[in-house]
């Protein structure tokens, strides 16, 4: 069954045309990433996708229902890029906050804890308030957050942006790890185009509002004779990525 | 080496619109707030200068010298209104009801004291309708003349010059509270305390509103800046319930801090009125009749506490500050939601503040009894005027008739807000009115 059906999405904001019909499709359990320069509308179309925003034409099913609603929401986790935390309480506190959120106060919730506590990894910080985290351990809680409600479905904007190449490394082998372990389908976005090689078995190239390529990344590299996503990407805008 | 240093902080600084927008409205607030005073003031000052003066004469003397005073009186200009004996409600009602301010009372024994030169003692019963810090009473004039007159009486046919005569006249001044049927020692002026409290917990109920209002407007902003609202509204909650969890939390917070004030408030109320009391030791029933105001240690009459600000007014306010509190923290989230970051929240909660301010100072500084009844009526509206005209009037003048009224406009217009800024919270409506935000205003775009 398929997790994501994108179909000719168009998004304009007053006059720009951030979207101009994006399509594309996700399989469950997959790791699909879309990438794309800064400005693809790679944020809208997660946006779309999670709800938050209305597309201006085409459409959007996850999961087989229209985005947005809230049983939908129990089951699909977002993660904004650059996304904050809540400088005067503790990583502990989101968590228990958020599986409660979703839990109530049951068993349930005391596992999404224990397993939020296991994915952001930061042991005895986990107490501390987050204004004393560095940015990597924001993002651990962050993705620990989206994951631990075990997800059908997790929408990650660039989960790596900002962070350093050990840091990064470290949320790209949580995402991976966790992901295969609760069977999650992953949407991943990010203009890193070689980390994505690293985590994701299928990607969407988008440029200007518009998918110019999708497809398997081993197939893709075969396909342009490239050593890299970014190649390939170079090759099919024709080296005017901006 | 420091100078173009100097230019560029400087350039910098007059650039930035958080720094510009607050010397620009407090360039704008201090002469609005004079034009604001000066109208007061100037209906105030008019009031005492022009006009007969009118004088109410209660002659319990009943001699030639007392007429002889009434008469003297009317030479100069003042019309006298005399007085039948009565209770003190009836007398002031009369007077008041006749365009006299002050009643002169004149005791037994007047014309004799002064054929044996003895010092002269005179009640003075002023009839206000409101305490204020700006009215100018006209017993002080009306005293002046009397101390004229009984100077030259004292000395006529000595070849004396009635100015060498100090003191010949004693009076004691008393208040009465036509509004409330009060009745309070000393004159109006010389409550100051009560006066002051008319300016002072307007403002105090103000500056809780709007720092209701930052707080919450930064607390909204900051979710935006951090792009946890992003988060938030995605997990498996409506959005009015995040609204409301916000909203309640700024609410708790100002509760705290208004439970806080109000318990001040009373204690300010209780201290003054224990002062009065001190003054006045002794008998505390309030006087009744006229000849309770002439009984030695007169001045032991008293108004009690309740009598002045009645437990309905507490209540009443208590009510109104609860729902300019709620008002306030939507309008906070409002401000917070619009704004990208917290300094163009900031900067935003300025002019909104000034907003608040100018109607507050109609509240301290102008007659309630002046006020147009429109402007009355709107201050009592809106929820965050009401709490302070609500305070002033309460203890100053008179409650209106239609309060409950106004309590319920006020709550409408509170849960208008509330649905209204539970509309706004969606990143599609906020991402398009910041960007109209940013279109109107290119200063305040994110750098």
């Amino acid at each position: 069954m398929r997790a994501v059906q994108v179909s000719n999405l168009v998004k304009d904001f007053g006059t720009f045309r951030a979207l101009k019909g994006v399509s594309f499709e996700v399989e469950e359990g997959e790791v699909f990433g879309l990438i794309g320069p800064n400005g693809a509308g790679k944020t809208t179309t997660f946006r779309i996708i999670v709800g938050l925003l209305t597309p201006t034409a085409g459409e959007v099913k996850v999961l087989g229902r229209k985005p947005g609603d809230l049983e939908l929401k129990k089951v699909v986790s977002y993660l904004p890029e650059d996304a904050g935390t809540y400088k005067n309480i503790t990583g502990y506190e989101l968590l228990k906050i958020v599986a409660e959120l979703y839990f109530g106060k049951s068993r349930e919730a005391e596992e999404a804890l224990e397993l939020g506590l296991r994915i952001a990894g930061l042991g005895g910080k986990i107490h501390e308030k987050m204004k004393n985290y560095s940015k990597g351990m924001k993002r651990r809680v962050q993705i620990a957050r989206a994951l631990m409600v075990k997800p059908k479905v997790a929408v990650l904007d660039e989960p790596t942006a900002g962070l350093d190449v050990i840091q990064a490394k470290e949320v790209r082998e949580v995402v991976k790890k966790y992901s295969a372990e609760l069977g999650t389908t992953v949407l991943v976005s990010s203009h890193n185009m070689l980390e994505v090689e690293d985590l994701c078995g299928r990607v969407a190239m988008i440029h200007g509002g518009v998918v110019v390529k999708e497809g398997f990344v081993s197939d893709l590299l075969k396909e342009y004779g490239a050593r890299n996503l970014e190649e390939v990407f170079f090759q099919v805008v024709g080296g005017g990525a901006r | 080496m420091i100078k173009p240093l100097v230019e560029k902080e400087v350039k910098d600084l007059l650039r930035d619109p958080r720094i510009i927008v607050p010397f620009i409205l407090g360039a704008l607030l201090l002469p609005l707030l004079g034009f604001v005073i000066s109208i007061s003031m100037r209906a105030a000052v008019e009031q005492a200068v022009t006009g007969t003066q009118v004088i109410g004469l209660l002659d319990l003397d009943g001699t030639p010298t007392s007429a002889e005073l009434a008469a003297w009186l009317e030479q100069r200009g003042v019309s006298v209104v005399r007085l039948a004996e009565g209770s003190l409600d009836s007398l002031a009602e009369e007077a008041a009801g006749r365009g006299a301010e002050v009643v002169v009372i004149i005791p037994r024994g007047f014309g004799e004291a002064i054929s044996q030169r003895r010092p002269v003692n005179l009640t003075f019963l002023n009839v206000v309708e409101e305490l204020s810090l700006l009215g100018v009473s006209k017993a002080v004039v009306s005293a002046s003349l009397i101390e004229e007159y009984v100077s030259a009486a004292m000395l006529r046919g000595t070849g004396i010059s009635p100015s060498v005569v100090r003191n010949p006249v004693r009076v004691a001044q008393y208040t009465f509270l036509t509004s409330k049927g009060v009745q309070l020692p000393g004159d109006p002026e010389s409550l100051v305390g009560l006066s002051l409290s008319v300016m002072l917990i307007p403002l105090i109920v103000v500056m809780l509103a709007l720092t209701t209002m930052q707080m919450s407007a930064t607390s909204m902003a900051v979710e935006n800046e951090e792009r946890t609202l992003e988060t938030l509204l995605t997990l498996p909650v409506p959005a009015t319930h995040i609204l409301l969890a916000k909203l309640l939390a700024m609410f708790v917070v100002a509760l705290l801090g208004s439970v806080l004030q109000l318990a001040g408030m009373v204690a300010y109320f209780l201290l003054l009125m224990s002062q009065l009391v001190q003054m006045s030791p002794g008998q505390q029933a309030p006087a009744t009749g006229v000849s309770d105001l002439l009984a030695p240690g007169a001045s032991t009459f008293l108004a009690a506490p309740a009598q002045l600000v009645s437990p309905q007014g507490l209540g009443a306010l208590a009510v109104s500050l609860l729902l300019s509190l709620f008002f306030c923290a939507a309008l906070g989230v409002v401000v917070g939601a619009l704004s990208k970051d917290v300094r163009i929240a900031s900067t935003m909660v300025s002019p909104l503040a000034t907003l608040f301010i100018v109607p507050i100072f109609l509240v301290v500084y102008m007659s309630s009894k002046a006020m147009n009844p429109l402007l009355r009526a709107a201050l009592y509206i809106l929820p965050f005027t009401q709490p302070a005209i609500l305070s002033k009037e309460m203890i100053a003048y008179t409650l209106p008739p239609e309060l409950p009224v106004y309590l319920t406009a006020s709550l409408a217009l509170t849960l208008l807000m509330v649905y209204l800024t539970s509309r706004l919270l969606s990143i599609e409506t906020l991402s398009r009115l910041q960007r109209s935000i940013s279109t109107i205003a290119p200063s305040l775009k994110r750098k």
